[in-house]
C-alpha cells in the first residue's frame, strides 16, 4: 500500500554527511530515535516529510533495517546506527534480514 | 535425579526434550545458565564445524550467523552471571546436551558435500525446536532471576528465527 510517487524514494539513507536527495526541508522537521533492542524494533511514530529516522541497535545481535522492496538498508552492528531521511509521504514495511520474523513500518504524511 | 534432570534422548540425530514427568521443582538459576549457555556451545561448535566442511553458499552462511549470534548470546550470560555472582552448575540435562551433541558432530565428521549440508541443516532444526521446548516450558518458567528470565525470553526470540531459518534452508537443500 504505497502511496509514493513512482519516481520519489520514500526514504534516503543517510550515510555520513546528509545526501543532496531530499527536497527543502520543512520548518517543524524532527529527527526520531527508534530503538531495536530484544529482537524488537520498537514503533516508529508517525513521520512528515523531511523528518529524519535514526535507527539505533541497542541489541546484542547484529540487525537490519531492510525495505521490502529494498528500496533502502541499514546493516548494523551492536551499538550502531544509521539515519534515514523521509523525502516524500507514504508508507515503508521494514524487516531484518538476518532475523526475517523482525518487523516494522513507518508512515510518513 | 537432580532439579535440572530434564528428560532429554537423541533419536535419529535429533534431540528431543521435554519437561521432566515429576515437573514439582524445576532447575535452580545456576543449572538454567550452564544449560543455555552449553546449548550455545554446541551450536557454535557445530557451526565451525560446517565453515570448514560445507562449500554451499547458504549453508555457510547460516553456519556464520549461528557463531555470531550464539556468541552473543553467551558473552551476554557470561557477564550476567558475573554480575549476579552466579555460579553456573554442571547437570544432568548439560552432560546429556553435550553428549549428543558430541555424537552428532562425529556423525556428521564422516559426511561431505550435499549429505553433510542436509544432515547439519535437520540437525539445527531438530536442535532449536528442542531447545525452543525447553526454554519454553521449563527454563523460562524456572528461572528466578529477571534479568536471566529476560536473557532467556530473548534467547527464545532468537532461536524461534534460526529454526524458521533453518527449516528455510534444510527445504532448499532437499
Amino acid at each position: 500500500m504505497s502511496l509514493l510517487p513512482r519516481r520519489i524514494p520514500l526514504f534516503a539513507v543517510v550515510a555520513g554527511a546528509l545526501l543532496p536527495v531530499a527536497p527543502p526541508m520543512p520548518a517543524a522537521a524532527a529527527t526520531h530515535v527508534v530503538v531495536i533492542d530484544k529482537m524488537k524494533y520498537a514503533p516508529v511514530p508517525p513521520l512528515k516529510v523531511g523528518d529524519t529516522v535514526v535507527f539505533l541497535n541497542n541489541d546484542m545481535f547484529r540487525h537490519t533495517v531492510t525495505e521490502t522492496k529494498n528500496r533502502f538498508n541499514l546493516d548494523l552492528m551492536p551499538g550502531a546506527k544509521g539515519s534515514l531521511k523521509v523525502n516524500s509521504a507514504g508508507k515503508a514495511d521494514f524487516y531484518c534480514k538476518y532475523h526475517p520474523g523482525m518487523r516494522g513500518s513507518m508512515i510518513a504524511k | 535425579m537432580t532439579r535440572a534432570a530434564l528428560f532429554i534422548a537423541a533419536a535419529a540425530g535429533a534431540l528431543a526434550i521435554s519437561a521432566p514427568a515429576q515437573a514439582a521443582a524445576g532447575p535452580t538459576d545456576p543449572q538454567i545458565a550452564h544449560i543455555a549457555y552449553t546449548a550455545g556451545s554446541i551450536d557454535i561448535a557445530a557451526a565451525k564445524q560446517a565453515l570448514k566442511v560445507s562449500h554451499n553458499a547458504t549453508v555457510r552462511d547460516f553456519a556464520q550467523q549461528m557463531v555470531r549470534d550464539h556468541e552473543a548470546v553467551n558473552a551476554k550470560a557470561l557477564a550476567l552471571v558475573k554480575k549476579l555472582h552466579v555460579t553456573p552448575e554442571a547437570n544432568a540435562t548439560s552432560a546429556s546436551l553435550s553428549k549428543s551433541a558430541n555424537a552428532e558432530l562425529a556423525k556428521l565428521s564422516k559426511l561431505k558435500g550435499a549429505a553433510y549440508d542436509r544432515e547439519y541443516l535437520n540437525n539445527e532444526v531438530a536442535f532449536h525446536k528442542a531447545v525452543n521446548g525447553a526454554l519454553k516450558s521449563t527454563l523460562i518458567p524456572s528461572a528466578d532471576n529477571a534479568e536471566l528470565k529476560s536473557l532467556l525470553e530473548t534467547g527464545l526470540s532468537l532461536f524461534q528465527e534460526h529454526q524458521a531459518h533453518a527449516e528455510q534452508v534444510a527445504a532448499k537443500l532437499k
